[in-house]
């Protein structure tokens, strides 16, 4: 339900990336969105979409990663991913583990077009 | 055609803002819990049973509503310091409303802070507010399969109370299939039973609360 202000975070952070550099286009903007973080994809490209009107950015494409959970076990220091959101280790069977990936929220990189001098 | 690596997070404002209201707490030896729960699993309830029970110790409340101010009515007629947030259709709170809220309340010292958030268990997640920890509210009628519909809640919190207890003769919810549930998605959950009809569990939680409440 807030995707529409996680999308204007979004066009916020990269205006103010790209204000002091000289840049007449933004092509694409990738982000990275954790499987434990209650953000619908669709939603918020329906977002971006609507408020990039007006923008450098309008016209840009909005790429999301989907990023799955990963935890890493205490007991064994084993690296997994989860089965359906049991947070149990893949290999030994512990519940003591910590999630190591999963909760991102990123904008990761911007494609650009440079003015030429 | 160039590529700029930002690997910025998206949500750092709402962040640092967070960093500053727990800085603002911790300078005041607040415990502060940022309470969450699907709309009408009891949270103001709980807030209401918690401060007549601890009635020794400084309590203040942050309350947050989509539209009305009835919840911070509610918490008044106790005596202690509320402040409402309405956050005209937004569907969770945020660092900054807490931060603006702050400004008229006395959150006194060595005392706890309670933040009801909107009810909704899915937004509030994303969003730290500076609190200590986050406390999930379920109540018995939503069904012991709740925590498998809404994990990043569970996960994100420290605690889950499950409330409405004096109901559970009355309904298919079984409540072990409930903690099994929670305690799958965050086996270091604290789990507090609780019934704001009855009273029964209050004491449990309260006591808890009290030992938290750094003096």
């Amino acid at each position: 339900m807030h995707e529409l202000s996680i999308a204007q975070s979004v066009i916020e952070i990269v205006e103010e990336t790209i204000k002091p550099l000289h840049i007449i286009k933004v092509r694409s903007v990738t982000v990275k969105i954790g499987r434990m973080i209650s953000i619908l994809p669709e939603s918020l490209r329906f977002g971006f979409d609507s408020l990039i009107t007006g923008t450098a950015l309008e016209g840009a494409e909005l790429f999301i990663e989907d990023i799955p959970v990963k935890i890493k076990c205490r007991a064994c220091l084993t690296e997994s991913g989860i089965q359906k959101l049991n947070f149990i280790c893949a290999m030994c069977g512990s519940t003591d583990v910590e999630m190591i990936s999963g909760k991102e929220l990123t904008v990761c990189e911007i494609e650009v077009e440079e003015q030429v001098s | 055609m160039n590529i700029l690596n930002l690997e910025k997070r998206i949500l750092e404002k709402n962040d640092l803002i967070a960093e500053e209201n727990r800085s603002f707490f911790r300078k005041k030896n607040n415990f502060v819990i940022n309470l969450v729960s699907s709309p009408g699993s009891g949270k103001t309830s709980l807030v209401e049973r918690t401060i007549v029970c601890m009635k020794e110790k400084s309590i203040s409340v942050i309350e947050g509503d989509v539209q009305t101010d009835l919840d911070a009515q509610r918490v008044a007629r106790l005596g202690v310091p509320v402040v409402q947030i309405v956050t005209d259709g937004a569907c969770h709170l945020d660092a900054g409303m807490v931060r603006d809220s702050l400004r008229d309340l006395d959150t006194g010292e060595n005392s706890l802070v309670i933040i009801e958030n909107v009810g909704n268990l899915v937004c509030p997640s994303d969003y730290d507010l500076g609190e200590d920890m986050k406390v999930v509210l379920i109540s018995v009628t939503e069904g012991d399969d709740k925590p498998l519909k809404y994990p990043a809640m569970f996960r994100n919190a420290a605690v889950c109370v499950i409330n409405k207890t004096d109901l559970i003769p009355y309904l298919q919810c079984d409540v072990e299939v409930l903690k099994r549930n929670a305690l799958s998605i965050n086996p270091d959950l604290k789990i507090f039973l609780t019934s704001c009809t009855t009273g029964s569990g209050i004491e449990l939680w309260a006591e808890w609360l009290e030992s938290n409440v750094r003096s």
